[in-house]
């Protein structure tokens, strides 16, 4: 019976089906449909420009014919685009505001947002607790023109909340749009206080994910409750504060456009404090007209931000595989 | 050590009717070793939350050694507490797990050093005291937590479920290493447990409850043998006690479909009929294990012989688990596994009368 056995299992040959591209294609068709409109958005807005990066090389005109004309006629000037951008003052300003101001971002928004996203977590009341998430979440859903308004109405020379109150003191009206001093508080206060919100829901839904018993352990340890969000919540914080704060590195070379070109009101006299990449590049495309230019400094953003992106990424890899983009 | 009353305790939980504990009394004394059993909902781990300091207490008085405890913060009850999923900080070592309590207070470095060694070598942790708690076994994260209460030196050790995570063959294990543990510190322990095997191999006295009221205080032998109800008689021991509705009729116990009559014993008649159920509506309740198929006992117990259908026979090595049905009813007997039976045969097995139980129809409270 055996021998019967090993002789059907011998003639019998099991046929590995590797599925064809057609059969695989028909089978997920109805995913690919919903992938579509989205790939088109990447290619059309993402991919094809890339090509037109070229301009960064080129002293570029348009031309009657239209931009693929313009870049045949335009001539080939190597890197001298860039060297005009890091020879000028410019590329030092706005590299070093671009980078401070994201360092500050990233420093404020990790305490900050971890601050109250512990203090939330404390709450016993869940109503309250809803109410002071949904007015910390408000600000991030306004755009930046509204919030320009907002801070306009503080700060305006004549009619301003804080001249009105400084001059009413005794004290004198500061023409904060001229005064550059400020600036730099008035936007890392701005930029934390709209996007406070939304950092803090994330580790709020962190902290609340700690199992409660270990509170329980620590307060029969002995722990107080300083020692208990030090012992506790924080650690149980780390890996996510970790994740975020290499996250935001890989961006720091992408300033908010809308925060340092909305809230100054593009006001010239504050360049060198509100002078960032994003701004930078659209002053360039905007008052000169100098496209090459203007591709030079953005390619350059785009250079600087790939490597951090990587950088970041090798280490988010190192520390937890399961958190790397890639 | 510390003796531990609780007098009159209520709990009640906001927005909630029910109390969850109601009328909870019961003193503590030195060195005892008490377990809180019962079903799931009974109001268990409230208690000892509220023992703990974890809950507040609706009513009623907690005192440790003569002190009211009721507003007194869990840290200053001098107590060490074992939760069910462990609760070990995850970020921190087995070591720091073990030496937090005693960082907060303060206990210089050499005292934590000695006194983590003489826990991790009670518990043979030696080997993983630079571990976290993630590259643990299930077993050993019990241990640690087991070693987190030990280097308190507390008064009492509160046990909630501790065992209950893990799997049949290391529960057993940890049982003995806790009863040991328990003789070796000489500490109070309170222990809650869903698990009547873990009360009766551990308790030095048992506290069943159901529905948030105690049901009987006693030795493991004595909620075993002398139940006060038809619920811890139910309760207590594998399989479950079995129950038979029925009459008394002269010195006889028939079920109500007639199947199935014994002689009641004198003693047990006696006393019946004392407290007035000649002739009434009473409940029997008998062990499996005070069934019997050997023929030599059958002989014995002739007036207590009853015929029944074997339904399913399992054998567990020395014994043998018969589920068997006589008319209606179902029973479990538990015979020597000598004596082979298969599924459908018809048996005759005999109760051993001296060991039945008799309660009350409507109120399930024990008459003899």
């Amino acid at each position: 019976m055996q021998g019967v056995n090993s002789t059907v299992k011998a003639k019998v040959k099991y046929k590995k089906r590797h599925p064809s591209f057609a059969s695989r294609f028909k089978s997920n068709l109805p995913l690919l449909l919903f992938v579509i409109p989205g790939a088109i958005w990447m290619i059309f807005f993402f991919y094809i420009p890339i090509f037109a990066n070229v301009v960064a090389f080129q002293d570029f005109h348009f031309s009657a014919g239209g931009f693929l004309e313009s870049l045949r006629t335009s001539s080939w000037v190597g890197f001298k685009n860039f060297e005009f951008l890091f020879s000028s003052n410019a590329a030092w300003v706005i590299t070093r505001n671009t980078l401070l101001y994201n360092l500050g971002f990233i420093v404020l928004n990790l305490i900050i947002s971890v601050f109250f996203a512990i203090v939330m977590s404390q709450l016993r009341n869940k109503r309250l607790i809803k109410v002071y998430q949904t007015s910390m979440l408000l600000p991030y859903f306004l755009s930046w023109v509204v919030i320009s308004y907002f801070v306009y109405a503080f700060i305006s020379p004549n009619q301003g909340l804080i001249n009105s109150l400084l001059t009413g003191s005794g004290g004198k009206a500061i023409s904060w749009y001229n005064a550059p001093q400020y600036w730099p508080f008035i936007l890392l206060f701005i930029g934390t206080w709209k996007s406070i919100g939304y950092n803090s829901i994330l580790y709020f839904a962190s902290a609340m994910g700690v199992d409660p018993t270990l509170y329980e352990a620590a307060e029969i340890d002995g722990a107080n409750k300083w020692q208990q969000i030090k012992h506790v919540t924080i650690p149980a914080l780390v890996p996510l504060m970790t994740l975020m704060t290499i996250l935001a590195i890989g961006n720091i070379f992408r300033a908010d456009f809308g925060l340092f070109y909305q809230v100054p009101q593009n006001s010239g006299s504050l360049y060198n404090v509100t002078s960032v990449l994003d701004t930078y590049i659209f002053n360039g495309l905007t008052s000169t007209g100098d496209i090459g230019m203007s591709s030079a400094a953005a390619l350059y953003q785009s250079f600087v931000g790939f490597v951090l992106l990587m950088i970041s990424n090798a280490v988010v890899r190192k520390i937890d595989p399961d958190s790397a983009l890639f | 050590m510390v003796e531990i009353k609780l007098d009159h305790i209520y709990k009640k939980y906001a927005g909630n009717d029910n109390y969850s504990v109601t009328d909870f009394n019961l003193h503590i004394k030195d060195h005892e070793f008490i377990v809180f059993v019962g079903p799931s909902g009974c109001g268990k781990s409230t208690t000892i939350r509220m023992i703990a300091g974890l809950e507040d207490i609706t009513d009623g008085e907690l005192k440790m050694d003569g002190k009211v405890m009721n507003e007194i913060a869990p840290k200053d009850r001098d107590i060490a507490m074992v939760f069910q999923n462990y609760a070990l900080y995850p970020n921190m070592t087995v070591y720091d797990n073990m030496a937090f309590s005693l960082k907060i207070q303060h206990v210089n470095k050499a005292e934590i050093k000695k006194r983590v060694a003489n826990a991790a070598e009670i518990l043979g942790l030696e080997a993983f005291l630079d571990r976290k708690p993630a590259a643990l076994s299930g077993g050993q994260r019990q241990r640690v937590a087991l070693g987190r209460a030990i280097v308190r030196e507390a008064k009492l050790f509160l046990l909630d479920e501790p065992l209950s995570n893990l799997d049949a063959k290391l529960r057993v294990s940890m049982r003995a290493q806790i009863a040991q543990l328990h003789q070796r510190l000489k500490t109070n322990m309170i222990y809650v447990t869903h698990d009547q095997v873990e009360a009766m191999t551990m308790a030095d006295r048992i506290v069943l409850t159901k529905q948030g009221e105690i049901q009987q205080v006693g030795t493991p032998s004595q909620l075993y043998n002398q139940p006060v109800n038809q619920f811890v008689a139910g309760f207590m021991g594998s399989p479950s006690m079995n129950f038979f509705e029925g009459e008394l009729h002269e010195n006889r116990f028939t079920t109500l479909d007639q199947q199935l009559t014994v002689t009641v014993t004198d003693q047990k008649l006696q006393k019946l009929r004392d407290a007035g159920y000649a002739n009434q509506k009473v409940t029997m309740g008998i062990r499996a294990e005070d069934i019997h198929t050997g023929p030599d006992l059958l002989e014995k117990m002739a007036d207590a012989k009853v015929q029944a259908k074997v339904d399913v026979a399992e054998l567990l090595g020395v014994e043998t688990m018969l589920y068997v049905t006589n008319g209606y009813q179902e029973f479990v007997a538990k015979v020597n596994a000598q004596n082979t039976h298969r599924p459908d045969e018809i048996i005759t097995l005999a109760f051993d009368m001296n060991r039945a139980h008799f309660f009350d129809s409507q109120s399930q409270v024990t008459i003899a």
